[in-house]
C-alpha cells in the first residue's frame, strides 16, 4: 500500500511538472527557423521584435533547424510556438498537427539545378539520372514529382538520392549527382559559385501565387494561437514590415541576413537580383491557394485524402492593413 | 510446445494494445504523436494490401540475409581457425580488438562514400554489424570443446587434422556457431534499420524515417511492429536450429 501511494505521488508529481511546463514556456516564444532568407531574421535585425517582447513580456528565441521535418517534429512535441518553414512542411504541419498557417512569407525559392556543363536541357532528359533531393517531408519532393509528371516521367524513371538540402550544391559541383532540387540560399549558393545552372525554376512547375510558387510560410501552434493571439498578430505584422524593408532596400537586407545566417552577402544579393527568392507584401494565405497546394500534396501522396490544412488569413490581412497606414 | 511459446507472446501483444489505448485515453496525445491502435492497424492493413509492406520488408530482409551470409562465410572459417590455432589467433586478434568496439553505425558515412547510395553500402554496414558476434561465438565454440572429445576422435580413427576438424571440431562447435549466427542476425537487423535511415528509398528503416518526415506516426508504428514480428519469427527459427544442433546438451 505504501509503495502504491509512493507511486501515485510520483505520478502526480510528474503530472504537475508536465502541467507546469507550458506556463513557464509561455514566457519564451520559441520560433522555429532555418538558415534561409526568412523575413523574421530581418525583423530581428531591424529591432522590430524588441517592442513586441517588451509589450507582451515575452522573449522570442529563434530555434534553428536544418530543414522542415525536424522543425515539425519539434512543433509536434509542443517545443515551438511559431515556426517559419518551406510551404510543404508548413502545410503538412497545418494538416496533421495542432497548428495553423498564418502567412506566406517567401515566393519561389526552389529550383532543379544541374552542373553547368551538363548536357541536360529539360526535365524530360532526367530519365535514368541520379537526382538529389531533401526528403519526402520537404516541398522539393512533390515539386520534383510534379515536374517529372509534367514531362511524362515517373519517380521510378529517376534515381533519387536523399540528402541535406545544403549539401546539394557540393554534390552538383563534384558531379556526384546529375541534378538536384533544393531551396534558397542553397540554390543561389550553387549558381553564384558558377558550377551549376537552373534546369527549371519552381514558378515553371507550379505558379500558384502572383505567378510564382509559394516558398515559405509561418505557422503557429494552436494552443499558443488560442492563448496569445495578440502576440501572433504582432509577429505576423513584424514579418510584413520586414518584407517591406527587403523590397525597399534589398542590399541592406542581404547584409542583415549575411550577419544572421552566416551566408555570403554576394550569394544573397544574387538570390534577390535574380529572383530566386521573391518577396511580396501580400502574405495572405488565400483559400484557393491553400486548397490548390493541399491538392498538390495529396497528389504526391504526402497528405491523406482527408487531411485539411488549417489556415487563418485574418492575421496577415490585419498586418497588411496596419503596414499600409 | 507451440502453445507454451505463443501464449505469452499473445498475452504481451494484448497488454501492449491495452496500455497503448489507456495512454491515449488518459493523455489524449495528438494523432501525429501517437495514433490509436486501430489507426495503426488500418495503416498496417493498407500497406499490406498495397504490397508496400512486403516490398520494404523484403528489401530489408534481402540486405540482412546477403550481409549475414557473406559474414558467415568469412567469420565461421576464420573463427574456427582462430579457435584451433594459437598462431592464427595471435595474428588476427589485434585487428579484431581494434575494429570490434567501433559501432557499425559509425561506418555509415564512410560506407556511402566508398560504396555510394546503392545496396553495397547498406550491406557493408550490416556485414560490420554481423561479423564480430559470429566470429567470437565460433572462436568460443572451438575453445570450449572438451579435450576428451578431441582425444576420443583421434583414438576412434581421426588420424589427420582434416578428418578431426570435420568429424569432431566443427560439429562440437556448431551449437555455439548457431548462437553466434542468431545474435549476429539480431545485430544485423538493428544495423539495417539505421543504415536505411540514410540514403535509402526502400526498406523498413526507410518506412520509419519517411513516416517521421511527413508526420505519419502510424507508418512509423507499422514499421516498428513489422520489425517486432520478424524478430519473434527469426528468433523462433534460430531456437529451433539451436535445439537441432545442440547435441549432447540438455
Amino acid at each position: 500500500m505504501k509503495r502504491f501511494s509512493a507511486l501515485l505521488l510520483a505520478v502526480a508529481g510528474v503530472a504537475l511538472l508536465g502541467a507546469g511546463t507550458p506556463v513557464l514556456a509561455q514566457q519564451t516564444v520559441n520560433y522555429g527557423v532555418q538558415p534561409a532568407t526568412m523575413p523574421i531574421y530581418i525583423a530581428r535585425e531591424l529591432g522590430l521584435l524588441d517592442p513586441i517582447e517588451r509589450k507582451h513580456g515575452i522573449r522570442v528565441v529563434f530555434r534553428n533547424f536544418a530543414y522542415g521535418a525536424p522543425e515539425n517534429q519539434a512543433m509536434a512535441a509542443g517545443e515551438l510556438q511559431m515556426a517559419s518553414a518551406g510551404m510543404g512542411p508548413a502545410i503538412i504541419a497545418a494538416s496533421r498537427l495542432p497548428s495553423t498557417l498564418v502567412a506566406i512569407t517567401i515566393l519561389e525559392q526552389t529550383a532543379i539545378l544541374v552542373p553547368k556543363d551538363s548536357p541536360l536541357k529539360s526535365v524530360k532528359e532526367l530519365k535514368g539520372k541520379k537526382v538529389a533531393f531533401p526528403g519526402e517531408g520537404s516541398q522539393q519532393y512533390p515539386l520534383l514529382l510534379k515536374a517529372l509528371a509534367d514531362s511524362g516521367l515517373k519517380e521510378a524513371d529517376i534515381t533519387l538520392f536523399k540528402t541535406d538540402g545544403a549539401q546539394i550544391p557540393t554534390l552538383l559541383q563534384s558531379k556526384s549527382v546529375d541534378a538536384g532540387i533544393t531551396w534558397d540560399p542553397h540554390v543561389s549558393n550553387a549558381l553564384a559559385a558558377g558550377h551549376s545552372k537552373v534546369l527549371i525554376k519552381a514558378e515553371k512547375i507550379m505558379p500558384i501565387m502572383q505567378g510564382h510558387y509559394i516558398g515559405n510560410g509561418e505557422y503557429v501552434h494552436d494552443d499558443f494561437l488560442a492563448r496569445r493571439p495578440e502576440v501572433v498578430q504582432d509577429l505576423v505584422s513584424a514579418n510584413v514590415r520586414a518584407i517591406d524593408f527587403i523590397l525597399k532596400d534589398p542590399k541592406a537586407a542581404a547584409r542583415m541576413w549575411a550577419k544572421q545566417i552566416g551566408f555570403p552577402e554576394n550569394v544573397i544579393n544574387y538570390s534577390l537580383s535574380e529572383g530566386i527568392s521573391v518577396y511580396s507584401r501580400n502574405v495572405v494565405p488565400e483559400k484557393a491557394t491553400i486548397d490548390a497546394y493541399a491538392r498538390f500534396l495529396k497528389d504526391a501522396k504526402i497528405l491523406k485524402a482527408d487531411d485539411n490544412p488549417k489556415f487563418n488569413a485574418s492575421f496577415a490581412q490585419k498586418a497588411l492593413a496596419e503596414a499600409g497606414k | 510446445m507451440f502453445l507454451s511459446r505463443a501464449l505469452p507472446l499473445a498475452t504481451a501483444v494484448v497488454v501492449i494494445v491495452i496500455v497503448w489505448q489507456l495512454v491515449i485515453a488518459i493523455f489524449r496525445p495528438h494523432i501525429s504523436l501517437l495514433p490509436p491502435p486501430v489507426i495503426a492497424a488500418q495503416e498496417f492493413w493498407t500497406l499490406l494490401a498495397s504490397g508496400e509492406l512486403f516490398l520494404h520488408t523484403g528489401t530489408s530482409l534481402a540486405r540482412v540475409f546477403s550481409a549475414w551470409t557473406i559474414t558467415g562465410a568469412i567469420a565461421i572459417p576464420l573463427g574456427l581457425a582462430m579457435g584451433w590455432s594459437r598462431r592464427v589467433e595471435r595474428i588476427v586478434d589485434p585487428f579484431v580488438e581494434i575494429f570490434r568496439p567501433i559501432s557499425p553505425l559509425a561506418w555509415i558515412p564512410l560506407a556511402i562514400l566508398w560504396f555510394g547510395i546503392g545496396e553495397a553500402g547498406k550491406v557493408f554496414v550490416v556485414c560490420v554489424a554481423t561479423l564480430f558476434p559470429t566470429l567470437l561465438s565460433t572462436i568460443a565454440g572451438v575453445k570450449r570443446i572438451d579435450p576428451v572429445l578431441v582425444h576420443a576422435g583421434q583414438v576412434l580413427g581421426c588420424t589427420d587434422q582434416a578428418s578431426l576438424f570435420c568429424k569432431v571440431i566443427f560439429p562440437a562447435a556448431l551449437p555455439s556457431i548457431v548462437v553466434g549466427l542468431r545474435i549476429s542476425f539480431g545485430t544485423g537487423w538493428a544495423a539495417i534499420i539505421a543504415a536505411e535511415l540514410v540514403a535509402a528509398r526502400s526498406g523498413l528503416g526507410y518506412l520509419i524515417a519517411n513516416g517521421m518526415e511527413i508526420l505519419r506516426a502510424d507508418k512509423v508504428l507499422v514499421g516498428m511492429a513489422m520489425i517486432g514480428i520478424l524478430g519473434v519469427f527469426f528468433d523462433a527459427v534460430f531456437r529451433f536450429l539451436h535445439r537441432r544442433f545442440s547435441w549432447g546438451e540438455e
